[in-house]
């Protein structure tokens, strides 16, 4: 067993930390207060490398494998004072690049995948529903085929990077009688008819992603813009989920680490009662349990990507991940706004934005009651 | 040959786990009867790929290789006898 990065793996997550560092953060509370997209941001991120980084070098990715991926995603999230634009860029990457990648016909990766990586072209993914949130694959957007077209109609919620996207992998149902396994996905453009997007939603957190409302009204799609088979929908789905509850939670995870290390430098310097904070065991203890969070959300998570990168199958071990890093990252942010006090509760100091950010983790990608569906389907409950 | 009974046993087993499907045709429908969801394919996928020792890709996941214990038998089928 090892549970290190390798030299080359550690030396990208360096470079990515250094990267958002120098070049990312500025601004960001200003953009988070306007809820502003910063498309600029997003630009450097492509020139990067960042929208690329599993993607195979033959269409302008880095090639990374997966271990290789989460660890620079923690170092996104250990130096990112945009979360919204971290999470903007990995729904784009693990549930539209990838499924694309996985999926698609060489036409379909030739048509998209280079635009997608170099920035050039925002995608993303559209299955939520005003009534289907959990209960995904009771959706009710439809796909008719005529001739060499499908006509789609219905309406999507809730669709991270839909005010700003190119494309987005549309989850229809194709098939009335087979629920689950009658539902496909498409690869909707802008600009094809019938298809329009609705208000911006103002969310409580990760506010400068856009999100929206999508839709198609007798919107023509070319037969060929299908993404795999009809009925496929579940399966392309499942596979996203796999690669993001892993690699978009090594984000979390990175912010654990950097509100972990603050929270220790505070309780250091801050004096009350004539000694430093963190002498006392209930701010000590609170931050002992951070590190604790972070040290077995890292065991987890690795071992996720391990399973992955080497071709293994992990759909109970990526709902632990899930569920655990985003319920820890939450309690990790309240604990660092209680132990900063009034300075943790002032919209000054971005930990309260760090709450309200980390709060959408236990919804996006399945809420975490969903997680602990699969894991005990998996025990056999 | 492959022998179906373990499949149809496991489904009845591990995925129903009450009621079960003794009249039920090879041929029958899985998925539109409702015996397998989105979940259940998953557990039926993970058991199949360690029973039978085959890797299934995500991109067979369609519901022509898992419409019915037939179709589930072929594909199975295919798999190992591609190994031999």
């Amino acid at each position: 067993m090892d549970f290190l990065l390798t030299q080359e793996q550690t030396k990208l997550k360096e470079s990515v930390i250094n990267f958002v560092t120098k070049t990312l953060n500025e601004g960001a509370h200003e953009r988070q207060n306007r809820e502003d997209f910063y498309l600029e941001g997003w630009k450097k991120c492509a020139d990067f490398g960042m929208l690329g980084l599993p993607m195979p070098k033959k269409y302008g990715g880095l090639e990374m494998d997966l271990l290789a991926c989460v660890g620079a995603m923690e170092g996104f999230g250990y130096a990112s004072k945009d979360f919204g634009l971290l999470f903007s860029i990995n729904s784009q990457i693990w549930t539209c690049e990838a499924p694309i990648l996985r999926f698609g016909t060489e036409e379909q990766k030739n048509k998209y995948l280079g635009g997608l990586i170099s920035g050039t072209l925002i995608g993303g993914h559209a299955i939520t529903e005003a009534n289907s949130g959990s209960d995904a694959f009771s959706l009710t957007c439809r796909a008719k085929r005529s001739g060499d077209k499908y006509i789609l109609n219905g309406t999507k919620m809730f669709i991270t990077n839909a005010p700003i996207a190119d494309i987005l992998l549309v989850f229809a149902r194709t098939d009335e009688r087979k629920g689950f396994a009658g539902i496909s996905v498409f690869i909707v453009e802008k600009g094809f008819a019938g298809f329009s997007i609705g208000k911006p939603l103002k969310m409580m957190g990760l506010r400068d992603c856009p999100l929206g409302e999508v839709i198609l009204q007798d919107c023509d799609v070319p037969v060929e813009n299908r993404l795999g088979k009809e009925g496929a929908g579940s399966a392309i789905f499942n596979s996203e989920m796999e690669q993001e509850r892993s690699c978009l939670f090594a984000t979390h995870l990175g912010s654990m680490e950097k509100i972990l290390e603050d929270c220790i430098e505070y309780a250091k310097t801050r004096h009350q009662f004539g000694k430093p904070i963190g002498s006392n065991q209930g701010i000590s203890h609170k931050i002992a349990e951070m590190k604790l969070r972070v040290e077995m959300s890292r065991l987890i998570l690795y071992k996720v990507a391990w399973m992955k990168a080497n071709g293994l199958r992990a759909p109970m071990e990526s709902a632990i991940a899930k569920l655990y890093i985003s319920e820890s990252y939450v309690a990790t942010c309240l604990d660092a706004v209680q132990i900063h006090g009034a300075y943790g509760y002032s919209t000054e100091f971005g930990l309260e934005r760090n709450l309200r950010d980390a709060i959408g983790g236990k919804i996006y990608s399945g809420t975490s009651e969903i997680q602990r569906n699969i894991i005990a389907t998996f025990l056999g409950l | 040959m492959l022998d179906k009974k373990e499949i149809r046993l496991f489904i009845q087993t591990k995925i129903m786990k009450e009621g079960n499907i003794d009249d039920f045709k090879d041929t029958d429908s899985l998925i539109e009867t409702g015996i397998i969801d989105s979940l259940g394919i998953q557990i039926l996928l993970a058991y199949l790929e360690k029973a039978y020792s085959i890797k299934i890709a995500d991109e067979e996941l369609t519901p022509e290789n898992f419409e019915n214990i037939d179709a589930i038998s072929v594909l199975v089928q295919s798999k190992t006898t591609a190994i031999r």
